[in-house]
């Protein structure tokens, strides 16, 4: 379907808003990244949309990128401690298996 | 491969080799499911204890699966279906000052912090679809497991924050309530 609209000069405004997410994402998909990407660049509605939400998910990726370093040592530590001793008391840690 | 690995390896060995790598991973994941940084330590923690137990009943493929269920399994035993609360608001805030965006903006936005600050006004859920896609990076997948929801509920709430994040960049009014 999708394919079909594409041969006949490609998607649509409404098209690409349901499946601009996913494109973005990378995620898969029915659609086709080329016709999306065609669309993105004749589109200027649709292209400052995109680049919108492209700066959105850089901006959070970016808040995400690090773990506080005291936080990750401690969790380092407690892991050593688990694979070196096993679990110290299995009646105290939280109802067992997952 | 991943077969292979159960059969060969002591379960010790087989955690270092298929969890270890996952912690960075599996502490922000927590950090969005918790209320601060201690709850979040804990959460891994527990998360690491319970794969620990397990690790000889699992069969090695999908470990980033198999750890967020456990994940999720943990935090619901701890906080009863609570909403996670997405790294408070307060969380986000102090990423917000502290973050950066890239170069090339045509949005007013991402230098300033204040996609965070807009992203931290949205709803329990919208936030929380935000955030497990976006600052932690997880598949839509990932985070409908994470969230016990369908994959399609996944992207129909990370459009709607999307586009309230946008509109309310575009207002830039970052202060009122978004919510609904
Ligand atoms: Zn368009």
């Amino acid at each position: 379907m999708l394919e079909m609209l594409r041969r006949k000069g490609g998607l649509n405004c409404l098209e690409v808003a349901r499946i601009l997410q996913s494109y973005l994402d990378a995620e898969p998909g029915k659609y086709s990244v080329e016709s999306v990407a065609n669309h993105l660049q004749e589109c200027r509605r649709c292209g400052l949309e995109a680049s919108d939400y492209r700066i959105m998910k850089a901006s959070l990726a970016s808040a995400g990128q690090s773990v506080p370093e005291d936080s990750l040592q401690r969790i380092r530590e407690f892991t050593a401690k688990l694979i070196s001793e096993g679990p110290d008391d299995p009646s105290d840690a939280i109802s067992s298996e997952s | 491969m991943a077969a292979d690995l159960n059969r060969t390896i002591a379960p010790k060995d087989m955690f270092e080799e298929l969890v270890v790598p996952e912690i960075e991973v599996l502490m922000r994941v927590a950090r969005s499911l918790s209320e601060g940084q201690y709850e979040a330590d804990d959460l891994v923690q527990e998360t690491l204890l319970r794969a620990y137990r397990s690790i000889g009943s699992f069969d090695g493929a999908h470990v980033r699966a198999w750890l967020f269920t456990i994940m999720r399994n943990a935090n619901m035993n701890r906080r009863r279906r609570k909403l996670p609360s997405l790294l408070g608001n307060a969380g986000l805030e102090s990423f917000a000052e502290k973050s950066k965006g890239p170069e090339e903006l045509t949005m007013d936005a991402s230098t300033d912090g204040s996609v965070l600050r807009a992203v931290a006004q949205l709803s329990p859920k919208l936030l929380a679809v935000i955030t497990l896609v976006d600052v932690d990076q997880l598949s839509y997948e990932e985070a409908a497991l994470i969230l016990e929801v369908p994959i399609g509920t996944v992207m129909s709430r990370l459009h709607r924050s999307r586009r309230r994040v946008r509109a309310m960049l575009q207002a830039g009014h970052l202060e009122g309530k978004a919510d609904r």
